[in-house]
């Protein structure tokens, strides 16, 4: 029993000691607050290694690279995000927040926005997104994250929790952000959808209208649109109008249209449908 | 002889009482395996072969509210049920559950909670089949993550 005590702290001790070398050894190889050797770790272990793995998030070696930076330099933020990807995407929240909060702890500039995105689109926690979008709105005023204006995703998260005043306010900004206050041009053809969404949501058939009919004249094969400006029809009792929206719907999603973001393939976007709701509702020949 | 009896009062008692098994890789809902084994079977999850299951999550969500009734509940945060989809379509292989609070945080839902979840998840019918080159179906790794607002289901993932 004494040897086995004696052989286990013994073992202990070394290592200790072995941990203290190779941290004395990586401070005098690298110093980690230094741009450069960031940089040059990412290059080496992220762009020249787990980006070789052609997006194949749950090969271990993506773990390995991202480790690889980590343990050399524990304060490069962009590594616990590329870590976190694979868990996010595979339902495994806890360890896919703690390292996003990690690279948002080292770089709050960089990483708040896009936890923010992560909440809203892959957790649906609205009050939460709300809460890094507008930290984020200080920190980079006017800001975007995937291609979006943080006012777009503020005004998803307020859509989905029935905050219809915020959101209208939240996309209007978007808008104004998107096109410079410019009203000839028009905004991205996602927040045409959602603007026009949430009239429907709101019961402003008219708005509701002229918002879908700008998004389709934008992308005209969105299923999306199509399927909600077929609910205002119904809505105001015209069934032809809303039996011709939903056979659009219904024929352009069978030939693979669909919501233009990246995203879609992992999670649903707020209110986006699927084959199944356009054909239930054509089944649903009663108009309200 | 003692034994099988044993393991079979331990797996009764498990099924009526909910009880979750914890193995090295995780917790689980059961132990049943029911792998085919002519079914090609790749490390894939169902957003590498477009199998995003076909309803929307307001659809699901109406469902799950409409599976569950009335009966009350507590606690807030994800449930996460994942398993293999074999190739006939149909669960395969023993849940995986993953339960976090509302800050993303390990914690533990009530276990009737899970299993009326778990009841649910199982009617699940309509997963895709997808298939390989050589136009063989194979099974890949599917999850349906139920958020909780003060034990009520508010919102499903994907």
């Amino acid at each position: 029993m004494e040897k086995s005590s004696i052989l286990f702290l013994s073992f202990f001790l070394f290592a200790i000691l072995g941990s203290c070398q190779s941290n004395k050894l990586k401070s005098a190889v690298c110093d980690c607050s230094s741009r450069v050797v960031q940089d040059s770790l990412i290059e080496k272990y992220y762009d020249n290694g787990a980006e070789k793995l052609n997006h194949i998030y749950n090969n271990p070696a993506w773990q390995l690279y991202c480790d690889s930076i980590i343990n050399l330099c524990p304060n490069i933020a962009f590594a616990y995000r590329q870590k976190a990807i694979p868990y996010i995407k595979n339902g495994e929240y806890e360890k896919a927040f703690s390292l996003n909060d990690r690279a948002v702890e080292l770089d709050s500039v960089g990483y708040t926005a896009y936890r923010g995105f992560l909440k809203c689109i892959f957790t649906k926690d609205y009050d939460g997104a709300i809460i890094d979008f507008k930290k984020a709105q200080q920190l980079i005023p006017g800001g975007y994250e995937m291609d979006h204006t943080y006012f777009f995703f503020e005004g998803l998260c307020n859509l989905e929790l029935g905050n219809y005043v915020k959101a209208e306010e939240n996309f209007m900004q978007d808008i104004i952000v998107q096109t410079n206050g410019d009203k000839k041009k028009n905004a991205h053809f996602n927040t045409l959808l959602y603007v026009g969404i949430l009239y429907y949501e709101m019961k402003n058939n008219e708005e509701a209208k002229e918002y879908l009919l700008k998004c389709l004249a934008e992308y005209k094969e969105l299923p999306d649109a199509n399927y909600y400006l077929a609910l205002v029809y119904k809505n105001e009792n015209n069934s032809e109008l809303k039996e011709k929206y939903l056979e659009i719907a219904r024929t352009t999603i069978t030939k693979g249209y669909g919501t233009n973001e990246d995203n879609t393939y992992y999670v649903n976007y707020p209110h986006q449908i699927t084959l199944h709701e356009i054909e239930e509702e054509i089944k649903n020949k009663q108009v309200r | 002889m003692k034994y099988p009896i044993f393991l079979t009062l331990i797996l009764i008692s498990s099924f009526v009482n909910g009880q979750n098994y914890t193995l090295v890789d995780g917790e689980y809902m059961d132990t049943i395996s029911l792998i085919k084994t002519d079914c090609p079977k790749y490390n894939v999850y169902y957003y590498q072969v477009n199998g995003k299951y076909p309803k929307s999550s307001s659809s699901l969500l109406k469902e799950v509210q409409a599976f569950l009734q009335n009966k009350t509940y507590s606690g807030s945060g994800y449930i996460t049920f994942r398993c293999r989809i074999n190739c006939n379509g149909k669960l395969d292989t023993k849940t995986q559950v993953l339960q976090t609070d509302e800050k993303y945080k390990t914690t533990r839902f009530d276990k009737r909670l899970l299993n009326d979840l778990f009841d649910y998840f199982k009617t699940l019918d309509k997963w895709e089949i997808p298939t390989n080159n050589e136009e063989i179906p194979f099974s890949y790794i599917v999850f349906i993550t139920f958020k909780l607002k003060n034990g009520k289901i508010i919102n499903i993932i994907p």
